[in-house]
């Protein structure tokens, strides 16, 4: 599928050149150039949000589904972090949630990008 | 992500720098995601706020501090305390629901609240110069 996005790029002329020389069109060096940059992109992402992801899994011994179950029904539980991990632990958890689930939401695009190839 | 949700940050650093000494901040996005942390000083107090927007759910956490004691803090996190509070005990059929409420005196009471702003937390430090 191709979208028309308003905004014009600019490709520098020595590059769009030297490209009848590979047999390959500007459109088609420019789709691959993007995925490759895309690519790269969202595996720099997915390895930033692992290792904060990490930190939390480390910080509370367990990891996101069992801390985000235990928070949610164990009052005892919560009496423990705040009295010996952080009494902060909501903002953890709001955190955790976005590295959690944004791994899987920039897999899921990273999954799609490389089956264009 | 919703291009809403970048104006709201934006608005919301805009109004934290004008009113918090030493203020910074930092969001990051997937597509189905975005998070704002903030921090900053108001008079003697360190403020930290969190905003996540997360399957289309607003997620608010907003401290004051004094070193590591926490004044007050509002957020809407699924507090089992906070959901006894509400319906009297907790229960599974309550579990995980988001319930705003406040914290007060490090942590040793609560109350529950209404809904928060960004703009109604600044609202409440104006209006509660205690500190």
């Amino acid at each position: 599928m191709k979208a028309n996005i308003a905004n014009s790029i600019t490709i520098n002329s020595s590059y769009a050149e030297l490209l009848p020389s590979f047999h390959d069109d500007l459109q088609s060096a420019v789709d691959a150039a993007l995925q490759r940059y895309l690519i790269d992109e969202i595996a720099a992402k997915i390895a930033g949000l692992k290792k904060k992801e990490k930190l939390f899994r480390l910080k509370y011994s367990c990891d996101y589904k069992t801390f985000s179950q235990r928070i949610a029904e164990d009052e005892e539980y919560i009496n423990q972090i705040e009295s010996s991990i952080s009494k902060l632990w909501e903002s953890d958890l709001a955190d955790w949630e976005f590295c959690e689930k944004g791994i899987n939401d920039w897999t899921k695009k990273l999954q799609n990008i490389l089956l264009l190839s | 992500m919703d291009e809403k949700v970048a104006e709201y940050f934006a608005a919301v650093v805009k109004t934290a720098a004008d009113i918090f000494e030493n203020c910074a901040h930092e969001t990051d996005f997937t597509p189905e995601r975005a998070i704002l942390h903030l921090h900053g000083e108001y008079d003697s107090c360190k403020i930290l706020i969190t905003e996540l927007f997360s399957d289309k759910v607003r997620k608010y956490r907003y401290y004051v501090l004094q070193g590591s004691r926490v004044e007050a803090g509002f957020d809407n996190a699924p507090d089992p305390r906070a959901i006894r509070m509400k319906y009297g005990k907790i229960g599974k059929e309550h579990a995980g629901e988001n319930i705003p409420h406040l914290h007060l005196d490090d942590k040793t009471s609560m109350v529950l609240t209404e809904e928060m702003m960004f703009s109604d937390f600044v609202e409440w430090l104006r209006k509660n110069p205690i500190f």
